[in-house]
């Protein structure tokens, strides 16, 4: 008998002598065997955990669950979502590779790719439209890189149509603000990347992220045989053994036992904290464009027909809005009183930030032009709180003084 | 049934054994972190409990888990 997501959810697959129901808590930085056991596992040839940084019990159980979620071969977790993207992006790529990126990527995953990965000989291509996409794959493409919905300039990515031109491309995608809503490996994803701060933990007490493999590329392929080293005769399973032991084991940035915890414990209710932060959305959307303020949601956006067909009706917990000068702008987001200054996403609390003085600080003018980001940019995240109360805070922070002069 | 098993011979009882159950047998709780080769082929995830194993196969599991150097 196979159970629905949402009760998979709740009962993680718990390995546990006493019977627990929650994933024990192994906070040990090492394991005991005997000689010729440690030896086995140290060479692959038994299972077994040695050392945290490269495995653990209660890392493995929310390796699980994630890979759950997504349908995966296999998940490995990580420090925060942008140790994954370095991993990945690390083991993918060498020198004179190129990264055919979105164009509209997290400020941090563009400061990786332009200022760090350029330094290593690899250079990444952006692109808008699927003719830039098909125009610029080269055989020295590495990737192709998109976010499901783009941060800030919530942009949603036709996941289907970027796999239709991917060709013998791994297609590798951040669902960091939609899982549960969207599955990538039925849309042609081959690898998913998640920042686990934001929805699977939700509760704005964790930074972690994660890295699941579909499955669906073949990694025998010999674009990567360098790359996988000697990994490369695990056949299907090649990606993840070489990301685990060579980028998640030398480059260190696995997550702590402790933090695994705490994204199990908020993943337990993310079926229902994604579907009702996305309906808040959704209300104070509405809400905003009876206002006619310029509100950016993919409800309203030339992106409505990509969501409806990718999320299940939903529209995402993420939308901007433009409050047409940085003035302004800070005294709305200073008049609200529910509503939290912060640069989270997807928690259970709703947050409105300045993204051009913030987020997009490191940005160029060019590349705040790409990201949507306006000296009046507002991004609002919204949470689980009663929908009345938000809308009302934000009638308030819309209504004082300033406002009602320049709006 | 006798096998050989990452080169080494061992006796377990029952024929007819799935992957999965010589996996349940061999303690593997997390099957995402190990590739099973049967007699030299790659088994995938999704045909673990359709693959069976008979008399004198050779099986080779490569486990991602541990290690270092």
């Amino acid at each position: 008998m196979t159970f629905a997501k949402k009760s998979r959810l709740v009962h993680p697959l718990v390995s546990d002598q006493f019977g627990s129901a929650v994933a024990p808590l192994y906070k040990a930085a090492a394991f005991a065997h005997d000689a010729k056991s440690l030896s086995d596992v140290f060479n692959s040839k038994e299972a077994g955990f040695v050392y945290t940084r490269i495995g653990n019990p209660t890392v493995m159980m929310l390796e699980n669950q994630i890979n759950m979620l997504e349908n995966g071969i296999g998940a490995i977790a990580f420090s925060s979502g942008m140790a994954a993207i370095s991993a990945v992006s690390m083991l993918l790529c060498s020198s004179k590779k190129e990264i055919l990126a979105n164009r509209s990527i997290f400020g941090g995953t563009y400061s990786l790719f332009i200022n760090i990965l350029s330094n290593y000989g690899v250079k990444t291509i952006f692109f808008d439209t699927a003719d830039e996409l098909k125009r610029n794959i080269s055989e020295n493409t590495a990737f192709i890189f998109t976010e499901t919905i783009g941060n800030p300039s919530i942009a949603v990515a036709d996941i289907k149509e970027l796999s239709s031109l991917k060709g013998n491309l791994p297609l590798v995608i951040d669902a960091t603000v939609t899982p549960y809503i969207f599955n990538g490996k039925s849309c042609g994803a081959d690898i998913i990347i998640y920042s686990a701060t934001k929805m699977l933990s939700g509760h704005g007490r964790t930074i972690g992220g994660a890295v699941v493999d579909c499955g669906s590329y073949d990694w025998t392929n010999l674009r990567y045989k360098t790359a996988l080293r000697d990994y490369s005769n695990a056949g299907y399973m090649a990606f993840l053994a070489a990301l685990r032991r060579l980028y998640l084991a030398d480059l260190g940035g696995c997550l702590s036992p402790e933090t695994a915890d705490g994204i199990l414990t908020g993943m337990e209710t993310l079926a229902l904290r994604v579907k009702e932060s996305c309906k808040n959305a959704e209300f104070l959307a509405d809400f905003f464009n009876e206002k006619r303020l310029n509100v950016n949601y993919p409800k309203f956006s030339r992106y409505k027909q990509t969501a409806d067909k990718q999320f299940g009706g939903y529209y995402g917990s993420i939308m901007t809005i433009d409050l047409g000068s940085e003035e302004t702008a800070f005294k709305f987001i200073d008049s609200l009183k529910l509503s939290l200054d912060m640069p989270n996403l997807c928690d259970t609390r709703t947050m409105a930030i300045h993204a051009e003085s913030t987020i997009g600080s490191m940005l160029n003018d060019k590349q705040k032009a790409d990201s949507g980001i306006t000296p009046g940019l507002v991004r609002i995240s919204v949470g689980i709180e009663d929908k009345y109360d938000l809308r009302d805070d934000f009638l308030n922070a819309l209504n004082c003084d300033i406002l009602n002069d320049k709006l | 049934m006798n096998l050989i098993i990452n080169g080494k011979e061992e006796s377990l009882a029952g024929n007819g054994l799935s992957v999965s159950k010589l996996l349940i047998l061999k303690n593997v709780k997390f099957p995402q972190m190990v590739s099973v080769q049967l007699n030299g082929e790659f088994v995938k995830q999704e045909n673990y409990d359709i693959s069976t194993i008979k008399e004198n196969d050779n099986i080779e599991f490569l486990y991602f888990m541990g290690g270092g150097r």
